[in-house]
């Protein structure tokens, strides 16, 4: 058995330790909003955050989280409060597809907390997930209004 | 367009308008028993004003969802800001005869190849909505002016909205398509306008369910690994080698040139 803590809650399933985060999430508790995209870390459609940090689900084995709090696109807005960068993101319309915005979402968010004034090389330089519908100009135009809401410069 | 829809039409009611117009007795605004919020095919409205448009092409990404909204949306002159969309399914599409046309979705012929008579849709829904609601005053229907799902008769003064008068519009008869006039599109105010997507709500919170997300009861997994050089094929596997693994039903060789494995789950 493992025991993992989700967006707050506590989970035990009983898969093998070594199966990746990705799919103890998706497959054992139904928490889709997280996505498959390469299986090899390169993509980050699978980003999530073990204890503020973001990691890509698919590398990481479930037998390594259970010590982390992990939070998945699920679990960012409060409530019916959307996340800042949920709310950015429906502002400035900046998903297409769409499939690799959950962890695009959870990787920005994760940033932001780190650096809250990035320039756009910081983004870029930071945030290596790929959207192969190519948003990242409305990524940035997003990143931008967040840091200017703020009253923040870079 | 043939609307294959319910009909209501009564003995001895009359035709009006430049359409065939059939009400039941006593369908007046307020007195419907059991509305249906489908006005056309293309166009449900609930009594709080909802509009919610049928959509029947695929939304991959590319925006069609939002622009045939848009241009039903256009004709039908209701307030974009109540507009939701729903996706007919395939089986309801043959159900009622192909009532949404073509489905298919790829090569940029989601638009191009529908957005006549989706606007027709929309158009058609107008003028039954407009025309229910004359009906209703006793006014001639091209009296009536609509603007963002508010139908006005400017002599009497008189006001309604979408939502009151859907159920009795949608007992009407849509009109013949050659009765319709859709509107120049250098009067568009919804249509070819830069409107933010009507679905990204479920891509920012992870609700959103795409095809992989789908689980259906029983379903397996399988991973396929393929030769790696085409044309290559394959000379031999050990599937001892994952032998017990959890959840591991079968490893099948696939027509001689791939290796699936079979599981409950990835």
């Amino acid at each position: 058995m493992i025991e993992l803590r989700i967006n707050g809650t506590p989970h035990r399933i009983d898969v093998d330790p070594d199966m990746p985060l990705l799919w103890a999430l998706r497959d054992h508790l139904g928490l889709t909003g997280t996505k498959y995209g390469c299986g090899i870390g390169e993509c980050g459609a699978c980003s999530v955050h073990a204890d503020g940090s973001p990691v890509r689900s698919c590398q990481l084995p479930v037998s390594q989280a259970t010590d982390a709090d992990i939070r998945t696109i699920e679990g960012l807005a409060k409530g019916d409060a959307l996340h800042r960068v949920q709310k950015a993101w429906l502002e400035h319309d900046v998903p297409q597809c769409g499939y690799c915005q959950s962890g695009m979402i959870m990787a920005v968010a994760a940033f932001l907390d780190f650096n809250r004034t990035p320039s756009d090389l910081e983004l870029d330089q930071a945030i290596t997930n790929i959207c192969r519908c190519g948003t990242y100009v409305q990524i940035r135009q997003a990143v931008r209004a967040i840091i200017e809401a703020e009253g923040k410069t870079p | 367009m043939t609307l294959s829809r319910r009909r209501f039409l009564v003995d001895g009611l009359a035709v009006a308008g430049g359409f065939a117009l059939g009400f039941p007795a006593g369908a007046a605004e307020g007195r419907e028993t059991a509305p249906s919020p489908e006005v056309t095919a293309w166009v449900v409205i609930h009594p709080d004003d909802r509009v919610v448009i049928r959509i029947a092409r695929s939304e991959m990404g590319q925006g069609t969802l939002t622009g045939l909204a848009q241009l039903v949306a256009e004709e039908l002159e209701c307030d974009w800001d109540k507009v939701g969309t729903e996706f007919p399914t395939p089986g309801a599409n043959l159900a009622r005869n192909k009532v949404w046309g073509s489905m298919f979705t790829a090569g940029s012929h989601g638009i191009r190849d529908s957005h006549l008579y989706v606007r027709q849709g929309g158009a058609a829904a107008r003028m039954m909505l407009v025309e229910a609601a004359a009906w209703n005053w006793n006014v001639p229907a091209a009296e009536c002016e609509v603007e963002k799902g508010v139908i006005r008769h400017g002599a009497s003064g008189k006001t309604t909205t979408y939502g009151k008068v859907a159920a009795a519009a949608a007992r009407l008869t849509p009109p013949d398509k050659d009765a319709i006039r859709l509107k120049d599109p250098k009067d568009w105010t919804i249509a070819g306008k830069p409107m933010n997507r009507l679905d990204t709500r479920g891509k920012v919170d992870g609700s959103l369910v795409y095809g992989i997300d789908l689980r259906l009861p029983g379903m397996m997994v399988a991973t396929i690994a393929s030769c790696p050089v085409k044309g290559g094929t394959l000379k031999s596997f050990d599937a001892s080698a994952i032998a017990g693994s959890k959840g591991v039903r079968h490893v099948l060789a696939v027509d001689g040139v791939a290796v699936a494995v079979v599981a409950d789950d990835f």
